[in-house]
């Protein structure tokens, strides 16, 4: 019998070795593998970081899933400026797990929002779930529908044939319609729609609602693909506002914590769920908020890349064929000769739906 | 009037000298040089002007056979290697070091002949996984630790605070600022200061920035660390085909040879063998 239950547990389970004493850029809180077959179909979607776990899919030798491709004949230019390929199917942002749940719902016949389509002061009109994802509002409300229902269509095929889903849990504050509980990326007003408080109220959403949801969610998925696996991470970008009556450093706080207490219960309660640890990467004490651009909000490229990394490393099997396995008499200095890339100037851009909130209030302000 | 400290360091003397002067304001510290003379004779001919002499152990080990008077307190020489680990010293067979630093891949192609566009193919990722560059980190860690612990200078308060600092060398042998205010901090710590030393601000330029050894984009990434193929060379900075030039340049002069060079890790020779061919 051990007199202490703490002696032989592993390293990572002990701060000064699993933290204080790795290197820089070493921190690796993720303590079991999970291959993701090369052929296995791997979907994202959640809030902005989700973007760049999705923009460096590809990059890892996975097979990134893209249900809603752009039609044939559009240019590439095109497709990026209506949004296609940035998540796995054209939904945008879901920010909040109710949008994961309804989103879901949406696509499967199962709600129907009664407020579903927004007009823009401007002229024009959006899809009040995705209000962003054309770069331009669309003629007439039925354009909207008909867009919307084939949207939906290849996000109903997503959750079909998607071998693994990504879901980066963003937000626990969110707006929604007070006549059937529909909830919506940003608040009415700021990107279509119009603010009227008796249609609209602010929700945020409690740990208990947000457990419920996660469950809905995959409860959902597995009803549709039982063998699918969800990989749940935490996005470690701050609240861009908050509208409860409090500081948005607490208010991130709070949205953030509630968000990780769901992934973990279910993660521990569901042998389909993953939980990934981004957001303890890029929050990490040792890292410093070395992490975060100027800002103090968004995640840099750094950073973004390490949290790749620790992916790469538990979740891509390693390459038998790597330099070490080969023989070292075949090495020869012409098979060096690949070219050193330097990382594209938008490498770290992302969409992000959030970020009109400011600029909405900015742009009334003047 | 306060104690006289001197401080016979090498290429760190002023920055150990600056910081302690900050550190204990009522000490009087003077930098100190051998110039050429042995170390026993120098403490001999100095010790009596002196309370106590803080003595860099590359110093103190080149004349290790002398009992050292109880006012020597020698301090380890700080040497990392993982976040420049092709940065190399070389020998030619008559035991002088080709000067400075070298590259271990860039001399390691031209005795081995390669072009110096050859060479420039080979600074990547696989070959830097091929030399271990990647995993270099357990054993730098292990050896400063144990040249901190041979001179009784508490390692973890100095790597610790070093290491959040980031890339806390500018080569295999120059700390930086953060790095030589924490040993100076620990050295104060050693004739009376409070902890609180480790915390003080102390100003002075960062001395050996001017003799860096650049992070390798490769290296630099698994660090997460910015990292620049970009050479301070003769008082140009070189990108990374102009550096190969200038060092390929450099030992057609010398004439070097395969077998006319030699590595502190002999059987670093062997792998730059295996992976660039042996030269007939």
């Amino acid at each position: 019998m051990r007199a202490n239950p703490y002696r032989g547990l592993p390293d990572f389970q002990f701060w000064s070795r699993g933290v204080t004493w790795q290197a820089p850029g070493h921190l690796d809180p993720m303590i079991e593998d999970h291959w993701i077959k090369p052929h296995e179909r791997i979907a994202t979607l959640g809030s902005c970081f989700a973007q760049h776990l999705a923009r460096n899919m590809a990059g890892l030798g996975l097979n990134y899933y893209v249900a809603e491709n752009a039609p044939p004949g559009m240019t590439s230019d095109e497709a990026r400026k209506k949004n296609y390929g940035v998540f796995s199917a054209r939904y945008g942002n879901v920010y909040t797990v109710r949008q994961a749940v309804q989103l879901f719902q949406r696509a499967f016949g199962m709600f129907a929002p009664c407020d579903d389509v927004w007009s823009v002061a401007d002229g024009g009109f959006v899809d009040a779930f995705r209000p962003n994802i054309e770069p331009a509002p669309l003629e007439d409300e039925a354009t909207v529908r008909r867009a919307a229902q084939s949207h939906l269509a290849c996000v109903r095929q997503m959750f079909l044939e998607a071998n693994w889903i990504v879901f980066t849990l963003g937000l626990t504050e969110g707006w929604r319609s007070l006549k059937d509980g529909a909830v919506y990326p940003v608040a009415p007003g700021v990107a279509g729609g119009r603010f009227d408080p008796c249609s609209y109220g602010f929700a945020n959403f409690s740990s208990r609602m947000v457990q419920e949801d996660l469950a809905t969610f995959v409860d959902l998925v597995e009803s549709v693909n039982p063998t699918c696996r969800l990989i749940l991470t935490v996005s470690p970008v701050p609240l861009i506002a908050t509208y409860e009556h409090q500081h948005v450093l607490t208010a991130t706080t709070y949205s953030k914590s509630v968000l990780r207490v769901a992934a973990e219960e279910i993660a521990r309660e569901r042998k389909n769920v993953v939980y990934f640890p981004s957001y303890e990467i890029i929050t990490a004490p040792g890292v410093a908020g070395t992490y975060y651009a100027d800002d103090l909000r968004e995640v840099k490229s750094s950073g973004v890349r390490h949290v790749m990394r620790v992916f790469n490393k538990h979740f891509v099997e390693p390459d038998p064929q790597s330099l070490h396995a080969t023989p070292v008499s075949s090495v020869s200095a012409s098979r060096f000769a690949q070219a050193l890339s330097s990382p594209s100037n938008d490498e770290n851009s992302v969409i992000c739906d959030e970020n009109i909130i400011e600029a909405s209030v900015n742009s009334i302000a003047r | 009037m306060g104690i006289k400290i001197g401080v016979l360091g090498n290429c760190d003397t002023g920055a150990i000298t600056t910081s302690l002067r900050q550190l204990v304001l009522e000490a009087s510290v003077t930098p100190l040089a051998l110039k050429g003379a042995g170390l026993s004779d120098y403490l001999d001919a100095n010790l009596p002007d002196f309370d106590l002499i803080f003595v860099n152990s590359s110093t103190y080990v080149a004349d290790r056979g002398r009992d050292v008077d109880p006012r020597v307190i020698v301090y380890p020489q700080i040497t990392f290697r993982p976040f420049h680990p092709d940065c190399f010293y070389v020998w030619l067979s008559n035991n002088s070091l080709i000067e400075n630093y070298n590259s271990a891949i860039c001399v390691g192609c031209f005795v081995r002949g390669l072009s110096v566009e050859q060479t420039v193919s080979c600074f990547n990722k696989e070959v830097y996984d091929y030399l271990g560059y990647f995993s270099r980190w357990d054993d730098g860690v292990k050896k400063l630790k144990h040249d901190f612990e041979h001179y009784n200078v508490d390692f973890t308060k100095f790597f610790l605070r070093a290491k959040r600092s980031g890339v806390f060398m500018h080569s295999i042998n120059h700390p930086t600022k953060d790095a030589f205010t924490a040993l100076s901090a620990l050295l104060a710590m050693k004739i009376g200061a409070s902890e609180d030393a480790l915390d003080k601000p102390v100003f002075f330029p960062d001395p050996l920035a001017n003799f860096a050894w650049p992070v390798y984009p490769e290296i630099g990434e698994i660090f997460s660390a910015p990292g620049a193929y970009v050479w301070l060379y003769a008082g140009k900075y070189l990108g990374l085909h102009d550096f190969i030039s200038a060092e390929f340049d450099r030992y057609k002069s010398k004439g070097l040879t395969r077998e006319g060079i030699r590595f502190a890790d002999a059987c670093f020779q062997d792998k730059l063998d295996a992976l660039l061919g042996v030269p007939r």
